[in-house]
């Protein structure tokens, strides 16, 4: 019997695109795919990016369900018996993820471990040994975020050898190690192969499966389009060969060397280019200031000369400055939608961001309601309104940043030539756009569903007090959230920030139930000018002289920010923590 | 190819399958999922809770939140102090139940070991219970803090003889809200947005559990809800035993509170049963 049949395999998927007028396309990543592989043979499934590969496998390991066909791993179906099959595979998956990054490798083997019910008195001598097989004893009390990519990926092959799987499914275990590391770990797999072990190897690597591998089926477009052993797959190919060579400071003869190899071979030597980026990136690296590596940046590819040296100067450089205004409006506006676009993508995300602070809102409604004071009621319905708007700037835009880091998308933003300010200040401002509709989902909930008037005297006034007190907070949430460049934990400023602000700048609470030192303290936080503004904007009263200060908190704060943001980022060059997650 | 094949009486020791067959073997190796796996993983999945977020979040944070709706009950003229940090501590273990059991899905998403773990043959009974016991110590723990700063601050006296009543009470209503976050975390293998469903779990809770407002002062729909809710029951429970009341005076808020637990947890072990056989069908395990 063959250890694993797969039949006529097929899946489809359903992609969307659009963000308001959403579109549904279906996708056929696997159109009928049937093979089998009998126990101890190393079978290969060979195809570039994007053939069906990975769908494939995870059809096979019961992680998707097919959407027709079957297939039997030791006679059990992987549709309607998961569990048997589990007990039975081990998978492996290449790439950096999918382990534990702050566990050591041997927690992260002792966890799967107890996943896999090996027993206890076991767990011990058979972690210890298979580490030695993958070459990582001495290693394994290392946290995993330390390790190499090549280390990774052999500890991911001892995690799926724990249980003795009677078949490991290796998904382009070699992708993205270098050719030391992926050396090593062919090594590793045909040990395997030596032990008995039966493989489903997948890779883009035609020697890899030359290599490694009993069987190859080749994949393309989710159909299986030859299968045979290597030599048989080799034989039907006779219209000439591709011979890939790398070759390690191959100057001088060497180079000509490989320049003479028979008719046919074509050789490409990058080498020169690749250098002199090498080069650039270790200046940097060596603690160039950020602003001339900007301003290399910046000038890469011009060549024309220095603006004042040309005859006609002045009117060039203000022509270069309105180029300059209009390329960093175009950056804000357009990251802002961007931002607008990554929190829209969910209808989820952005409708439940909007009624979290109803919650609130509501709790304090009914607290303010208790009392039977009207008045007390409406002083609520606009401090709750406002008070909205902090969670979603001050302590959301840290989250935003964060979220960068965790993406890998945060060191893009550094090595980019814009300014960071420029690239952080539309999250904000985003976010400002969230949060007003918060306001106005407040102040609509409080007027129909608690019957709360709030009446507007100065509508100008009040207008302006609003876009001011949102400005500033931008400005704040901005504040905050460049921490997050610098230290991982920065985002938790931002949560410890939320209730102190809810309660110290006037949103539900008078100051004047504060002691004095409290309130000095809430005086050096713009919305508690904000409120006050909006608050006497609604009275009728002119709050120009709140807004004023409010202005000046947030000016300051902008500037604070700009120039700490530069600050931060040398410090995490400096300190390589950019990368963390 | 076959001579290089080895015989299973020349594998090497390591490469011998010893998973147990037996009832006692698997129940034992369920056992070992619980406790042990369950440490291991909240060690995996939470290691980043170092002091620099654990203090600002799960010690400060609850007391603010305590200090600002004791003022607004100061602004608005109703309740006492002793109301508000009761109410709040109690109902701050949430933020741990819920954000925790949620992050055991959206964790495993991120590190992209959703798809090894659930690929392991594993109980899942076992696999989720074990997440959720350092789950329920952590939410115990915040809230006994909370209970403890936000009372000093705040200057309510609990004399000693009621701690271990309240202690009891925190226990029942971090587990049964564990529960609420373990259906929960059925949800979060489905969708994305786990943080942002804690977060609307979180105010549900604050605004129908009687946190801030007594069940008898909410609209009679909402103090309806609100019984049907995790930490309800515990709170008033609480609320009895720093009044006064003997343990025994509130045995019936208890039981009621770790029926809802009960319940809450077979439905969120069942939920992720059917929502896990709908990811597989809808390849929603590895969204990021």
């Amino acid at each position: 019997m063959s250890i694993l049949e797969a039949r006529e395999l097929r899946r489809s998927f359903a992609t969307t695109t659009g963000v308001l007028r959403r579109r549904i396309e279906p996708v056929e990543a696997v159109r009928g795919v049937s093979f089998h592989i009998e126990r101890g043979e190393v079978f290969g499934l060979l195809g570039p990016n994007g053939a069906g590969k990975t769908t494939t496998i995870k059809m096979l390991i019961t992680l998707l369900l097919p959407t027709s066909g079957s297939a039997t791993i030791l006679g059990h179906d992987v549709v309607a018996d998961p569990r048997a099959v589990r007990r039975r595979i081990g998978y492996v998956f290449g790439g950096d993820r999918g382990l534990y990054e702050r566990l050591s490798a041997l927690d992260n083997l002792r966890y799967f471990a107890e996943l896999y019910a090996v027993p206890a008195r076991e767990q011990r001598a058979r972690i210890g040994e298979l580490l030695e097989l993958v070459g990582l004893s001495g290693r394994e009390r290392e946290r995993v975020e330390g390790f190499s990519r090549g280390m990774r990926q052999r500890l991911h092959i001892a995690r799926g050898l724990l249980h003795d799987p009677d078949l490991l499914f290796l998904d382009e275990p070699s992708i993205g190690i270098d050719p030391v590391g992926a050396r090593e770990l062919r090594q590793t797999i045909a040990g395997l192969r030596e032990q008995g072990k039966t493989i489903l190897l997948t890779t883009h690597y035609m020697f890899e499966a030359d290599e490694l591998c009993d069987r190859i089926a080749v994949i393309r477009q989710g159909e299986l389009v030859a299968t045979g052993t290597p030599a048989e797959l080799k034989a039907r190919v006779s219209a000439g060969s591709v011979l890939e060579v790398e070759v390690f400071d191959a100057l001088g003869d060497r180079l000509a060397i490989v320049e003479g190899l028979p008719r046919g071979a074509v050789v490409n030597h990058d080498d020169r280019g690749n250098q002199s980026d090498a080069r650039r990136l270790g200046r940097c690296r060596r603690g160039c200031h950020r602003r001339d590596a900007r301003r290399a940046a910046r000038h890469t590819g011009r060549s024309g000369r220095h603006p004042a040296a040309h005859p006609g100067g002045r009117l060039r450089r203000a022509g270069r400055i309105v180029s300059r205004v209009h390329r960093a409006a175009r950056v804000l506006v357009t990251l802002w939608w961007l931002q607008l676009k990554i929190v829209a993508v969910s209808a989820f995300d952005g409708v439940l961001g909007v009624i979290y602070p109803l919650f609130f809102a509501t709790t304090a409604f009914l607290m303010f309601g208790q009392s039977g004071n009207p008045q007390a009621l409406v002083y609520a319905g606009l401090g709750a309104a406002v008070m909205g708007t902090w969670s979603a700037m001050a302590t959301s835009a840290s989250g935003a940043l964060q979220s960068q880091r965790w993406q890998g998308t945060l060191e893009l933003l550094v090595c980019a030539p814009t300014r960071l300010a420029l690239a952080v200040l539309p999250v904000t401002a985003a976010l400002a756009t969230v949060a007003l509709y918060s306001l106005v989902a407040t102040l609509l909930w409080g007027r129909f569903v608690f019957g709360i008037e709030v009446s507007i005297a100065s509508p100008v006034a009040f207008v302006v007090a609003l876009a001011v007190t949102l400005a500033s907070l931008a400005t704040f949430g901005f504040l905050l959230s460049v921490t997050v460049v610098r230290y991982r934990t920065g985002w938790a400023l931002g949560n410890l920030l939320e209730y102190p602000g809810w309660l110290l700048c006037g949103f539900l609470v008078p100051l004047d139930l504060f002691p004095t030192w409290v309130q000095w303290l809430a005086q050096a936080l713009p919305p508690t000018w904000g409120m006050a503004a909006i608050r006497s904007a609604a009275a009728g009263q002119a709050p120009w002289g709140e807004i004023a200060v409010c202005a000046g908190f947030g000016l300051g704060y902008a500037v604070l920010a700009t120039v700490l943001s530069e600050r931060l980022v040398d410090s995490a060059r400096r300190h390589a923590t950019l990368a963390l997650t | 190819m076959s001579e290089r094949r080895a015989t299973s009486d020349t594998e090497p020791a390591v490469l011998r399958s010893s998973a147990p067959t037996s009832l006692w073997g698997s129940f034992r190796s369920s056992l070992r999922v619980v406790f042990v796996g369950g440490v291991i993983s909240f060690r995996a999945l939470f290691n980043w809770l170092n002091p620099y977020i654990f203090v600002p979040t799960m010690l400060i944070a609850p007391v603010f939140q305590i200090l600002l709706f004791a003022y607004v009950g100061r602004s608005a003229g109703v309740g006492n102090d002793g109301f508000y940090v009761i109410g709040n501590a109690v109902q701050y273990a949430s933020i741990p139940c819920l954000f925790a059991m949620a992050n055991t899905i959206a964790g495993e998403r991120f590190t992209q070991t959703l798809g090894i773990v659930l690929s392991t043959p594993v109980n899942r009974v076992a696999l989720f219970l074990g997440r959720s016991l350092p789950v329920v110590a952590n939410g115990w723990f915040v809230a006994m803090v909370a209970l403890l700063v936000g009372g000093r601050v705040l200057g309510v006296d609990l004399p000693p003889r009621v701690w271990p009543g309240i202690a009891l009470c925190v226990v029942v209503a971090s587990a049964s809200c564990t529960g609420l976050g373990l259906l929960q975390a059925s949800i979060a293998l489905r969708v994305r947005s786990t943080a942002v469903l804690s977060n609307v779990l979180f105010g549900i809770l604050l605004v129908f559990c009687g946190a801030n407002v007594a069940l008898d002062a909410l609209p009679a729909w909402m103090a309806s809800v609100g019984r049907a809710l995790p930490l309800t029951h515990a709170i008033e429970a609480a609320r009895r035993i720093a009044g006064g009341a003997a343990l025994g005076d509130v045995g019936g808020l208890l039981v009621r509170e770790a029926l809802l637990g009960v319940v809450f947890t077979v439905a969120g072990l069942l939920a992720l049963r059917y929502v896990e056989a709908q990811s597989r069908r809808h390849a929603t395990l590895e969204l990021q």
